[in-house]
């Protein structure tokens, strides 16, 4: 043979290996220039150290192989001619872990992106109080968030959780204030430069601040009040703290949406890499994590901020609640778990429609990051990615999809605007499967969620936390021990039959609906009374404290002239589906008896924030008035409220 | 009355300036776990301006009395230089009084205590480490490592322990004189620097204790038998048994190579890797080993050494052999065309033990 015959003769064998849609994928420069993926690979990319497909290594074969890097031969050419069946490793042992390991640093440096608005004023106290004078005059209630960034900008499920929060305190009258720094960064603020804060007012940003003008603005607020602090990256501390006694709240939220408040390495990953159930400081986990030199720190300034703020801890599942408190030691008030969103069922609604093929579809939800299992994944798509008995597919935003091939992917992006998109992405391709993977233990997953309410099932393992006990508690999917274990349920034929059994059975047909997250905190702030957790009765203007007597509130007017039943408030139109209802509903009162005498529905003494359009049924606005001008007594039914019923 | 007598562990590394980023490593890991013992710092090379601060002591080779240090010395390449010296440092410290002696080489870590050897020393006089402590199963790491041992020795002399009796400083005698005799890189005639010799201690001594602690110099000719896990608590545990020390052997090299080898699945072995490449940081530039050149930088070639070895007369005639002049050991090279005219080749660091 001659050396082209030779070179010709190597590209087609070489040409089984090379997946082009990968490879132009990862080199948008071989893409641009319209180059051939084999014939490049084969003659210049291997020395460029580019790899030719998921699973083969180029630099680590040649690294590990000294005999084959001073041979001068393609890499990929002697894996598949001899060095598999000689034992060798196409990539590194661990896979992407050793990548990921090789690239930590002595100290994991902040990164710090400013991220407020180009020429945006600073505000200082009397302009904040302006901005605010006109929401807070008309406000029932006070609520004050920080999160790492501003969730007007950016898209995330911690973002959409304040969106959704922020809506629902809005919907029940109350000012929903939201704080988040002017740098982006992964850790607490570096110590002397605590940053200014982004302000944003019931969805509208209105300008960025120094801490001090903002504590100094929290006068003149409404009786009931909430602090909730979301995430902590970017913050000082001691500002938040400062922040939380100016509000003066009834009730001091922090949620555990990650473990931040055990280590900065919020996920509880040692090196990014494995669970490490947050062992003790001093610990040798610690000693080689690269989040061990600085958890001293900061674990102490997570200590003190608790030992200032009483804070009711709240997680969005009870496994994050018990990781939660068992990694952090912290003190608090209370701690419960509270979920962002629900299933609920569909009814009325055509059932799922019919498979688009016999193909089982498996779907990877979400970026293809390490911390969400992606490298399993990659596996698997390894494993039977040419088979015709299986689809896979990713769902991501644009910029985070991983063309390669057999791989399908799909461009889906959750938006405040659009909070279903996943769900519709998922159901649209009749996904059989949704891998969650996550090595660490994921106090909620929307991924999950998202994936239940589309009809798909969940496959996860029994480190991810929240997706594995979802997956228990709803027999919805299968939870594994571990990676082989996930990877034979394939092999072995079982996922197959799992597949096929499911779709014999009419599938329930779901939707996701949004709690509100604090805002339908059970007893936040006060005693509870009903199950409305915000019913509040003030006479002339004054909070009257009613008794209970049999389920009635019992209220000694007392010369008051005016009473105000306020609650928060929703209309079934935006919460139901099913529901075309778009009056906007507060609490709905049984009866209302005066000195004995049970009001008729027309009567005088009904003022605004009554709709009287439905007899059987008195329902308050939200913010209800009635004279009481003259009455000694009065004694209400307070039957339901639209809150609890709508999220029930 | 209280009968207790104070026992004192004291610790030694033995190293030259190019290992000094790894014995403060050591140090400190040792100051973690053992703050009560005493460490020396046995420096092979000219004393630094800085570094050395977090030794209790600090003795260079030529400071132990050794006769005619530096015509003995100059038979010795880097890791033989290093090694050969241990075995006079060892009787130094005894001859001090130090209840108990232990040696770790300068590329070790030490994670938790070694409370177990400490008390062990009790009954024995001699602990010495197996590289191996469980049989190979595969070719490749019966290749690798047992064959290895074959030609290397049985005992990784980067750790030793030593009591402070009659059959200790037997031991340190007949260990000091033998690696001042020949301790040499020579495997083909079945030497290999102080490493070799501690085959025939178990046979040659009484109490001699063989340490098969999994969680005892784990390196990577074990690591085909051990496998590291973090508990809950954040313990690193080997085969079950907490991590005492890990040898970071050959590290940026052939280390590398086996260790990711061995390392299959085990991505905590990487970590430690890591975490120790962390710890050194980036390579600094080097000062030319002490030992390493004539005093005016020209190279000592192996041959140039191995031929002084071999020539008493030479021995004899130039008792500076480093020295450059009219009359010297150079002198009588360079006309007879022996001379090496690069520099130091070993001011790069070479690996001490295998």
């Amino acid at each position: 043979m001659s050396g082209d015959e030779r070179s010709d003769a190597d590209l087609h064998e070489l040409a089984a290996h090379v997946d082009a849609v990968f490879y132009y994928a990862h080199n948008p420069d071989i893409s641009a220039a319209k180059l051939d993926a084999v014939l490049h690979y084969g003659r210049t990319g291997w020395r460029e150290g580019r790899n030719p497909n998921p699973w083969f290594d180029t630099s680590h074969y040649l690294l590990g192989n000294p005999d084959i890097r001073e041979s001068g031969m393609n890499p990929l050419l002697h894996y598949i001619r001899r060095g598999k069946a000689e034992g060798r490793l196409a990539a590194q042992p661990g896979g992407i872990a050793t990548a990921l390991l090789e690239k930590l640093e002595t100290v994991p440096r902040p990164v710090w992106i400013d991220t407020a608005p180009k020429d945006t004023a600073v505000l200082g106290a009397p302009e904040i109080m302006a901005a605010l004078r006109d929401t807070l005059a008309a406000a029932r209630g006070f609520a004050m968030s920080v999160s790492h960034d501003n969730y007007l900008s950016v898209s995330g499920g911690t973002q959409a959780v304040i969106a959704d929060e922020q809506r629902k305190y809005n919907g029940g009258g109350w000012t929903y204030l939201h704080l988040s720094p002017t740098r982006a960064g992964q850790t607490l603020a570096e110590i002397g430069r605590a940053p200014d804060m982004q302000l944003v007012c019931d969805g509208k940003f209105i300008g960025i601040a120094p801490v001090a003008a903002v504590v100094a603005a929290m006068e003149w607020l409404p009786l009931a009040r909430v602090f909730i602090v979301h995430t902590l990256h970017g913050h000082e501390p001691d500002d938040v703290a400062a922040l939380a006694e100016a509000v003066d709240a009834t009730s001091n939220v922090f949620w555990a949406h990650d473990y931040f408040a055990a280590c900065e390495g919020y996920r509880l990953l040692r090196n990014g890499l494995a669970f490490c159930h947050a062992p003790p400081p001093e610990s040798m986990a610690c000693l080689v994590c690269v989040h061990g030199n600085t958890r001293p720190a900061h674990l102490a300034r997570m200590r003190s901020l608790f030992a200032r703020i009483p804070f009711e801890v709240v997680a969005p599942s009870p496994v994050a609640l018990a990781i939660w408190t068992e990694a952090t030691n912290l003190p608090s008030r209370k701690a419960q778990a509270h979920a962002h969103c629900k299933l609920i069922p569909l009814t009325g609604r055509p059932a799922l429609p019919s498979p688009v093929d016999a193909a089982i579809h498996v779907a990877y939800v979400g970026s293809a990051d390490s911390h969400k299992g992606w490298p399993l994944f990659q596996d698997l798509v390894r494993m039977l990615g040419g088979q015709p008995e299986y689809r896979f597919h990713q769902f991501a935003d644009q910029g985070c999809l991983r063309p390669q091939a057999n791989l399908t992917v799909v461009a889906a992006t959750v938006r405040p605007d659009a909070p279903l998109a996943m769900v519709s992405a998922l159901r649209d391709a009749r996904i059989d499967f949704v891998m969650m993977l996550s090595p660490w233990p994921e106090t909620f997953s929307l991924v999950t969620m998202e994936a239940l309410a589309a009809g798909a099932d969940v496959l996860t393992l029994s480190a991810s936390g929240n997706p594995a006990a979802i997956v228990a508690k709803t027999s919805r999917g299968v939870v594994f021990n571990g990676a082989a274990a996930l990877l034979a349920f394939f092999a072995s034929g079982k996922a197959l039959e799992y597949a096929q059994a499911r779709r014999r059975t009419a599938a329930q047909v779901e939707t996701l609906l949004w709690t509100g997250t604090s805002a339908t905190l059970k007893a936040l702030a006060g005693p509870v009374m009903t199950q409305e957790p915000d019913l509040r009765f003030l006479l002339d203007n004054f909070m009257a404290r009613p008794r209970r007597h049999e389920g009635d509130h019992v209220l000694d007017i007392d010369g008051a002239h005016e009473l105000r039943i306020l609650s928060r408030h929703a209309a079934p139109a935006d919460v139901r589906p099913e529901q075309s209802d778009r009056r906007q509903l507060g609490v709905a009162i049984g009866r209302i008896v005066l000195d004995g005498r049970t009001l008729a529905c027309g009567d005088a003494r009904f003022g605004t924030g009554w709709h009287e359009d439905d007899p059987a049924t008195l329902w308050t606005d939200g913010d209800a008035r009635l004279s009481v001008e003259g009455i000694r007594e009065l004694v209400l039914d307070v039957s339901h409220s639209a809150i609890t019923w709508t999220i029930a | 009355m209280d009968h207790r007598v104070t026992t004192a562990t004291v610790c030694f590394t033995s190293f030259s300036l190019a290992y000094l980023p790894r014995a403060r490593i050591l140090v400190r890991s040792i100051r973690r776990v053992h703050p009560e013992w005493r460490l020396y710092a046995l420096l092979v090379d000219a004393m630094p301006v800085a570094g050395l601060e977090d030794f209790d002591v600090v003795v260079t080779a030529e400071e132990l009395g050794i006769p005619r240090f530096r015509s003995w010395f100059f038979k010795h390449d880097l890791v033989e230089g290093c090694t050969a010296v241990k075995g006079a440092m060892l009787q130094h410290l005894l001859a001090q009084g130090a209840d108990r002696v232990v040696y770790l080489d300068p590329d070790i870590a030490v994670f938790a205590g070694l409370d177990e050897i400490e008390a062990a020393l009790d009954c024995a006089s001699v602990i010495l480490t197996p590289h191996q402590t469980e049989p190979n199963v595969t070719a490749q790491a019966i290749g690798d490592n047992e064959m290895t041992a074959f030609k290397y020795g049985v005992y990784n002399l980067g750790f030793l322990a030593v009591r402070n009796d009659a059959s200790g400083c037997t031991f340190a005698e007949w260990w000091a004189n033998i690696l001042h005799s020949a301790c040499y890189d020579d495997v083909e005639n079945g030497l290999f620097t102080d490493q070799k010799y501690c085959d025939i201690v178990p046979a040659l001594f009484d109490r001699v204790r063989i340490w098969r602690d999994p969680g005892c110099n784990v390196a990577s000719w074990n690591l085909s038998r051990r496998r590291l896990e973090f508990d809950a608590a954040g313990v690193c545990l080997v085969n079950g048994s907490p991590l005492k020390f890990y040898h970071f052997t050959k590290i940026g090299g052939v280390g590398d190579v086996m260790t990711r080898r061995y390392a299959v699945g085990n991505t905590e072995v990487l970590e430690l890797w890591n975490w120790y490449k962390r710890q050194l940081g980036a390579p600094t530039e080097l000062m030319p080993w002490l030992y390493g050149a004539f005093a005016d930088g020209t190279a000592i070639s192996r041959k140039v050494r191995l031929l002084y070895r071999k020539r008493p007369d030479l021995v004899a005639a130039f008792e500076d052999p480093y020295a450059v002049g009219e009359g010297t050991l150079h002198d009588w090279l360079g006309t007879r065309g022996h001379l090496d005219a690069r520099l130091s080749s070993e001011m790069s660091p070479a690996p001490v033990g295998r």
